[in-house]
């Protein structure tokens, strides 16, 4: 075969690009949402078809329609079809109408809820087990200029085209579509037209749902159907849309199929010049496109007028002496005490505390936006791995070498985030995780292949801090009393730092660019700072993680752990010490995930009953369980502890208050008219 | 004369601040009433309150005799209320000729209607509305309210921003609106001669409450009180009419 005909054959996925694309630009100019949902959506209803043809039977997202015979294609397609419809429907007016003028990472997150929720939704209704889908288009080859050609990939080609091209004239000759997209620029200025922006929007999503579907559908026999095939095609698709500056659903289309063709073109030249990298060209080809074309469009200061992100308040970073050595007391009481399972899920917590608080600077402190968290984590996990396993490089020299590379990348993925922001800065991290896991984590020589790397324990003066002991003791006390020491002290270092002038400075810029600017402060330099930062705590994060490990595969620090962590983070909330490590609890395999399991028996549902946690916290309380906790529990605390404090005060004051007048109770005992 | 607007005892506010406070107005068809006063007296809000934007807390709009549904903007303007708010809220992305159509599904003789109208924007149909000058903004604003063949209009600072010649150039329109087409039209300004030059009468609010009002004659010679009024001296009750 000859590039031409890779080219061709690129064009099916070049087709589901496009057709993603095309959703993304959609929903994106009707409701101002990137929606990372549409590969798992799309992919639930492909499953739906793939069951529906061979068995009959419809599967829903709670229980299933036996048709009991084998229904025809289209009666299929239709089938599916309304339910995509119905499903995309209620994404957008359960998820997305609510979030209507929420900030971009609340968009954001919920966003990732969803996509991780139809996921996990898919692995729960149709397991992991493949699929293949018999041929809906003719497939027999075609000959042009003596090269043999798939003739289904053209059909496809023109397919997403011919909804493109459909989509781009509703959007811009027909009232409906100008009123969309001026609906989603100006709410207001729509109401007083008497125009409904909401069914407007809602009528964008339908239609991105349709076109994802029926593609999706018409794509499933060229590809292998299983939970995750489609769900982060969605990558290169966000390039494509990029290409199309989130506006044309033209251009984005045809952007999504040249970017099909040339990354099977570029499988071709791989294959003919060995010295070309074998591993992850195909994926950071997206990558650099979404880099390119927001560096391009992107600017060092946003413009005048630009909305600001309105991220929840962070906290003071006060410290509570008695709650705190009362919180560490007891994590060290319970360490020996707990089970091996409980133990465990407790030093989960506390790692993925660690890795939290990374977030906690980088996106509550500096708003910046990252999906590329676990990526950082795992540049030191495989780093530490190198330097221990293969150089025999001691502990802590080890560990501090990982943190440094972990760093060292931190600061390379964050220069792009000086001209990018909000969404954009979100896509670009997605895409930079996804490059990293394919060109870094997947490269054997990298990562050791399928056998994976291996970390020695750490040990000092010989004195093992490992997690592994004899059969019988694991996980070892001593590695839950390591991860305890790193977990406190990286949270106090994060707390002072709110409290320090540079964490002052990060939130300024947080607020506003310009005004931080204005005011003199280097927005730049505290964007890398904190990314400095951030990416080093990830980093300790990920040396911990490799530590408790000890084996290291991609799978430990995919693209999904990022998101996984994201989720975690804003449920406890993402701008404070204390969200971190409500976080950890709440992160897989940690405190939450073991009760999920032991108690509740849920464990199979975990990242759903997460995902669903995370787009009601997105929508309900930005600043996560942290901050429901400071706003509602806190002040009841109080009240009734001033209550008791009243009822005190007053069997105390009574005797004065007797003795002078009764009206001098209120000077006499001030807590009696606050209380 | 039935009012083409009539406001009676209406109340609104934000949370729990209370900002305009049982007021009362009419604005008969083909009649231009300003509403005056100084910045936070209630001006805007009593046009959001009409318009449904604000939820109205006590008291009745209505259009042509008919009483409007409350908080319900799309009801209001297919009653036939435009509203030209003061950011003027242009779709900046989208065309001067979009714009317009998104106002309503109309036939070409209405874009020659407004475009009679408003001669400039003929040449800059086809350009983003971001694109254009302060004054052609509002211009494309109130063309673009016009166009929905509005029975009462409400503009909000329709002179904030914008040179002395081109404020002239718009009341001149509003006031062919009124003249020629029977258009009530409620003007906002803090702009107390231009108002007083463009309007019938005027309606001065102060604190939430309608504090003076009168012909337009009548304010002239009672402009010491009025001058008052935006120094926030004048004293409630003080009415010329």
């Amino acid at each position: 075969m000859d590039f031409l005909s890779f080219v061709i054959l690129g064009l099916g996925s070049g087709a589901i690009y496009a057709a993603f694309a095309t959703g993304i630009v959609l929903v994106h100019r009707a409701s101002g949402v990137i929606h990372f949902g549409f590969g798992a959506t799309a992919l639930f209803g492909v499953l739906q078809y793939a069951d529906l043809r061979r068995h009959g039977i419809l599967v829903l997202p709670v229980g299933h329609i036996d048709l009991g015979t084998e229904p025809s294609v289209a009666l299929c397609v239709l089938l599916v079809l309304a339910h995509a419809l119905l499903f995309t429907l209620l994404i957008y007016l359960l998820c997305f109408a609510p979030l209507h003028a929420a900030p971009p990472l609340a968009r954001v997150v919920a966003s990732v809820g969803v996509m991780l929720a139809v996921q996990a939704l898919i692995v729960a209704r149709f397991g992991s087990a493949p699929r293949s889908v018999a041929a809906i288009l003719p497939n027999k080859p075609v000959t042009v200029l003596g090269a043999t050609l798939p003739r289904d990939r053209l059909y496809l080609a023109a397919v997403a085209l011919l909804f493109a091209a459909a989509l781009h004239l509703w959007s811009t000759r027909t009232r409906f579509g100008k009123a969309t997209r001026g609906a989603a620029e100006n709410e207001k200025a729509a109401i007083l037209l008497g125009l409904r922006p909401r069914w407007l929007a809602a009528v964008s999503w339908l239609l991105a749902g349709a076109v994802v579907t029926v593609v999706g559908i018409l794509i499933a026999p060229t590809t292998s159907l299983e939970a995750g095939s489609f769900t982060l095609l969605i990558v290169p698709a966000l390039g494509a849309a990029l290409v199309g500056r989130l506006s044309s659903v033209a251009v984005a289309a045809v952007a999504g199929l040249v970017l099909g063709g040339l990354q099977s073109g570029l499988l071709y030249l791989t294959r003919e010049f060995s010295w070309l990298p074998q591993n992850g060209l195909k994926q950071g080809l997206p990558f650099l496109l979404v880099v390119l074309m927001l560096m391009v469009a992107g600017r060092r200061l946003p413009g005048r007028g630009t909305a600001q992100d309105r991220l929840p308040p962070a906290p003071a970073g006060r410290l509570r002496p008695v709650p705190i050595a009362a919180a560490v007391a007891a994590a060290a009481i319970g360490l020996p005490l707990l089970s091996s399972q409980w133990r465990l899920g407790m030093i989960t917590s506390g790692v993925a505390a660690v890795l939290c608080l990374s977030l906690v600077v980088l996106t509550g402190f500096v708003g910046q936006i990252s999906l590329a968290q676990m990526s950082l984590a795992g540049v030191a996990g495989f780093t530490l791995s190198k330097v221990t396993a293969d150089g025999g490089v001691p502990f802590p020299v080890g560990p501090l070498i990982a943190v440094l590379a972990a760093t060292a990348l931190g600061l390379l993925v964050a220069v792009p985030a000086l001209r990018v922001r909000g969404l954009h800065l979100a896509v670009v991290t997605l895409a930079a995780a996804v490059a990293i896991e394919e060109f870094i984590f997947k490269n054997p020589k990298v990562t050791g292949g399928l056998s994976g790397s291996t970390v020695p324990q750490p040990e000092i003066f010989g004195f093992s801090l490992g997690i592994r002991g004899g059969a019988e003791d694991f996980p070892r006390v001593t590695f839950g009393y390591f991860v305890l020491v790193v977990t406190v002290a990286t949270a106090l270092a994060v707390a002072a730092l709110r409290r320090h002038e540079l964490g002052r400075r990060m939130l300024a810029v947080r607020g506003s660019e310009r005004a931080a600017a204005a005011a003199g402060i280097n927005a730049a330099r505290v964007k890398l700072t904190g990314a400095a930062i951030s990416s080093a705590l990830a980093g300790v994060g990920g040396t911990l993680l490799a530590y408790q490990q000890g084996q290291l595969s991609y799978a430990s620090y995919s693209t999904f752990t990022s998101l996984g962590l994201l989720v975690a983070v804003y449920l406890g909330g993402i701008t404070s010490v204390s969200g971190a490590l409500l976080g950890g609890t709440l992160y897989s395999g940690g405190l939450v995930s073991v009760a999920l399991h032991e108690w509740a028996g849920l464990g199979d549902y975990e990242t759903l009953i997460l995902s669903i946690g995370l787009i009601i916290v997105a929508i309900r309380s930005p600043d996560g369980l942290a901050g429901l906790t400071r706003q509602r529990l806190t002040p009841r605390l109080r009240q009734l502890a001033r209550r008791t404090t009243t009822t005190e005060s007053i069997a105390v004051a009574e005797p004065i208050a007797v003795r002078e007048s009764t009206t001098t109770t209120k000077e006499v005992n001030p807590h009696v008219a606050a209380g | 004369m039935t009012a083409a607007l009539a406001v009676t005892s209406l109340s609104a506010g934000y949370g729990s601040a209370p900002v305009i406070r049982g007021i009362s107005f009419e604005v008969l068809p083909g009649e231009i009433v300003a509403l005056l006063g100084r910045n936070g007296a209630g001006k805007t809000t009593t046009l959001l309150a009409i318009s449904g934007l604000v939820r109205a807390r006590a008291g009745e709009v209505s259009v042509g005799g008919k009483v409007l549904p409350a908080h319900h903007p799309r009801a209001v303007t297919r009653a036939g209320v435009g509203h030209v708010p003061e950011e003027r809220a242009l779709f900046a992305n989208l065309s001067v000729r979009d714009n317009l159509a998104v106002a309503g599904a109309r036939r070409a003789h209405d874009l020659r209607r407004v475009l009679e109208l408003f001669p400039e924007l003929e040449r800059l149909l086809d350009r983003r509305s971001g694109l254009l000058s302060g004054g052609e903004q509002q211009m494309l604003a109130l063309a673009r309210a016009v166009y929905q063949r509005p029975k009462v209009l409400l503009v909000d600072e329709m002179s904030l921003g914008l040179a002395p010649k081109i404020c002239q150039r718009l009341v001149g329109v509003l006031r062919r609106l009124a003249t020629e087409q029977g258009m009530a039209v409620v003007l906002v300004e803090q702009h107390l001669f231009l108002a007083l030059e463009a309007a019938d009468r005027a309606y001065v609010l102060h604190r939430g409450e309608i504090t003076l009002s009168g012909t337009r004659a009548e304010l002239a010679e009672r402009r010491a009180e009025l001058e008052a009024a935006y120094l926030g001296s004048v004293t409630a009750g003080a009415t010329a009419a």
